[in-house]
């Protein structure tokens, strides 16, 4: 007996384990992407797609039996008073268990993100199965527009928009920014939007509609104000620190033709000064990038021309991150978090100033941009290829 | 100590004060400094330290004044039979009970991770791997520890390296926004946890031996510092304090918030991991401690067949000490304290002041 003990434990082991919650994999409903909007009547609509893992397999038709064919997900939705309360409904139409712990991106709905996204933040950041590392966007028009729409090269909608954010040419926003922003006093979520692209003008009839992510929407703590283009976003995310790489175009006056500039590192440093009494905020920006494309008859090689695309870039960048101000600053939303950069900096001040921040302070705050732009290298050409020697403009400055 | 000498030298007993004390701490004690003292939950720790050293220091003189023997023992020597037992049960009532506070606070977390098992299961599967643990002693307590130590501290750096990408430490400023106040009542509530520097009393005889005390103690506590400042900066620097203090796992979330490369990622399962072997090797020397106390009390040789009947006892005081979590919580931070200070630190520095006057009496 002795001797079995051991012996008996272990195969003890096979049974036993995860006890009773202990569920197979082939009884999981896998949810890749959670949609969350409000009805005209006040209820709590949640979406869902749920991967069909039969389908999910291999390229999509190719050898499949028939049947078998079609989207890799499924999307549902249901009513409820919550979120859970929903998710019970859909649960009941599915002979699998809902499980949360895959989803990628959850999409707020505009009507939701608009009257208010507390009920939905609880939610997410209370189920233990679900991580705040999420992506949210808020879905310009109603959630059902870009939950079932099939995506190009991905196979999942939910994969599109998290390769889509993961690349950081557009706002990158979590499900921790945004809990973040709506919990600190000095500061406003912004999140990226999604919205349906339907099919280009005179498109080939057939061709699918797409999903695409672009602009920015800048919300008021859990509600959102109003949806800024590309420039303004990008402008912000100037501001907030977050820009690393992108592309910036400029023109030079007196010359025709666009100049592309990829840029390469970023550097935004964010320190607040008390100037008569008043906080000022200095956001000073330096960045380094290569000329990519050159439409104009500069030659990049002469550094005196080179001096004048820098100064261009630099005053495109300023431009946009003061535009991004005036903008935020109008609809009264601190998309940049610039309170926070008060309240750590200044604390004092920001104590008396906090309870006004958000009625007038952040309006009135001032707020010094500096930019410093350096071009470094300019492609495979010093000059556009193909311009006769001559044609190149010479000894401007 | 009863029948049979045993013999772990000062490293591992120094070991076995680590780990449980950063099992409870990240377990149990983060979250609460994160309520008092928000983002300056370090300064709290650093106050914490000093306090908790103190404590530690007490405790090893003490035993060094009285080489070879236990807390009880040296209780009784110095207050008398009765007197000196009455204190012993103290000592052990007070192991049996941050057991079961630990043990339910351990069922709670594992609860959440596996909704449908009954909690009494989830808590009795560490209590009974304690008690099996225990009844073959402390050296062998002491090479499991030797083993588990470094392997939760690799697998704990290496997680917070994992999500170090992600911090930004500006979320630390403004330090010190709301004064000192806070930042203390967090560090009187994080000191609580050095309280377990009572188990020294039971097997730390090695640290008392040998001649540098203070040393020892700056190691020890050296240590403890370093395991304590992740979990009260990670989260705040992660997740900005303002939504720290909602959370209820503070560092399990830090944990669950790694994606690293698209590559590594849900890693829920590894601090699920981490907490379980921290608690159960402190289940373990909590049911040593207080069964050989009271093998002591009663005047028993072999302290082995209490230790059941006592796991028993302990598992059944975690599933009547709280209603809710928020209960355990609330008391950790307010009352605990209180206890803990007084069993953990101030009868420990009555016995080491009242052997100092004994020992210049005789001159």
């Amino acid at each position: 007996m002795r001797r079995s003990l051991p012996a008996l434990l272990c195969l003890l082991l096979l049974t036993t384990a995860g006890c009773w919650s202990r569920v197979e994999i082939n009884d999981l409903a896998i949810v890749s992407l959670i949609g969350i909007d409000r009805t005209p009547a006040g209820e709590i609509e949640l979406w869902i797609n749920v991967v069909v893992p039969a389908r999910a397999g291999g390229s999509p038709g190719a050898g499949m039996p028939a049947g078998q064919q079609g989207t890799p997900f499924i999307s549902l939705n249901a009513r409820g008073k919550t979120i859970l309360h929903a998710a019970t409904r859909l649960q009941r139409e599915l002979p699998r268990r809902l499980f949360w712990a895959h989803a990628r991106v959850i999409l707020l709905g505009e009507r939701l993100a608009r009257e208010g996204s507390l009920p939905a933040v609880d939610f997410l950041t209370r189920h233990r199965e679900l991580r705040l590392t999420n992506y949210v966007l808020v879905v310009r028009g109603s959630v059902e527009d870009v939950m079932g729409v099939p995506v190009d090269l991905e196979r999942l909608p939910s994969e599109y928009l998290r390769e889509i954010e993961r690349s950081q040419i557009v706002p990158v926003s979590t499900m921790r920014d945004l809990v973040q922003a709506m919990a600190s006093a000095g500061a406003d979520p912004m999140l990226a939007v999604a919205n349906r692209a339907g099919p280009p003008e005179g498109a080939p009839p057939g061709q699918r509609p797409g999903v695409r992510v672009s602009g920015a929407a800048l919300f008021r703590k859990d509600k959102l104000v109003e949806y800024v283009g590309e420039e303004v976003a990008q402008g912000l995310l100037w501001l907030r620190g977050e820009m690393r790489v992108g592309v910036v175009t400029v023109t030079v006056p007196g010359v025709p033709g666009n100049i592309s500039v990829e840029l390469l590192f970023s550097h935004v440093q964010r320190t607040v000064r008390l100037e008569n009494g008043r906080p000022v905020i200095y956001v000073q920006v330096r960045t380094e990038g290569d000329v990519a494309e050159e439409q104009a008859p500069l030659d990049l090689g002469d550094t005196a021309q080179l001096r004048i695309v820098e100064r261009q870039l630099r005053m495109e960048i300023r431009e946009r991150m003061e535009r991004a101000l005036e903008t935020m600053q109008a609809l009264n939303a601190d998309g940049a978090g610039l309170g926070e950069e008060i309240h750590r900096h200044l604390p004092a001040v920001w104590k008396r100033m906090e309870k006004r921040w958000q009625s007038e302070g952040f309006r009135k705050v001032k707020v010094v941009i500096s930019v410093e732009a350096h071009i470094r290298r300019t492609g495979l050409s010093s000059q556009p290829q193909g311009i006769p020697e001559n044609d190149l403009m010479k000894g401007r400055e | 100590m009863s029948g049979q000498k045993t013999q772990i030298n000062v490293r591992q007993a120094a070991m076995l004060l680590i780990t449980p004390v950063t099992a409870t701490g990240h377990l149990l004690f983060v979250r609460i400094v994160y309520r008092y003292a928000g983002k300056d939950g370090w300064i709290s720790l650093l106050l914490a330290l000093v306090l908790g050293g103190a404590g530690l220091w007490v405790m090893v003189r003490l035993l060094r004044r009285h080489p070879g023997k236990n807390l009880l023992q040296i209780g009784e020597d110095l207050f008398g039979a009765t007197l000196g037992r009455a204190l012993g049960l103290l000592f052990v009532c007070f192991l049996l009970y941050i057991g079961a506070v630990l043990l339910r606070s351990f069922g709670d977390f594992m609860r959440l991770v596996m909704p449908a098992t009954p909690i009494v299961v989830l808590m009795g599967v560490l209590i009974g791997l304690a008690a099996r643990t225990c009844r073959k002693g402390l050296e062998v307590i002491a090479r499991a520890n030797d083993i588990l130590l470094p392997l939760l501290i690799v697998t704990g750096a290496t997680l917070s390296m994992l999500v170090s990408k992600d911090k930004e430490p500006r979320h630390l400023l403004p330090i010190l926004e709301n004064g000192w106040r806070p930042v203390w009542a967090g560090a009187l509530s994080l000191q609580g946890l050095f309280a377990e520097t009572v188990l020294l009393g039971f097997f730390g005889h090695a640290l008392g031996s040998g001649r540098r005390t203070l040393p020892r103690v700056l190691w020890i506590m050296a240590i403890l510092g370093v395991m304590f400042l992740g979990p009260v900066t990670g989260p705040t620097t992660l997740f900005g304090p303002a939504s720290v203090r909602a959370m209820v796992y503070p560092t399990w979330e830090e944990v669950k918030h790694i994606q690293f490369a698209d590559m590594i990622g849900n890693l829920d399962v590894m601090g699920v991991l981490l907490w379980t072997l921290g608690s159960s090797v402190q289940a373990t020397l909590l049911l040593w401690g207080a069964s050989n106390g009271t093998a002591w009390l009663i005047r028993s040789g072999d302290y082995r067949p209490l230790v059941t009947p006592l796991a028993i006892i302990v598992l059944a005081l975690a599933v009547l000490v709280s209603d809710h979590g928020g209960e355990l919580t609330r008391f950790l931070g307010a009352g605990y304290p209180l206890l803990s200070i007084t069993v953990g630190v101030l009868l420990p520095l009555v016995m080491l002041v009242w052997t100092e006057i004994r020992l210049l009496r005789r001159g």
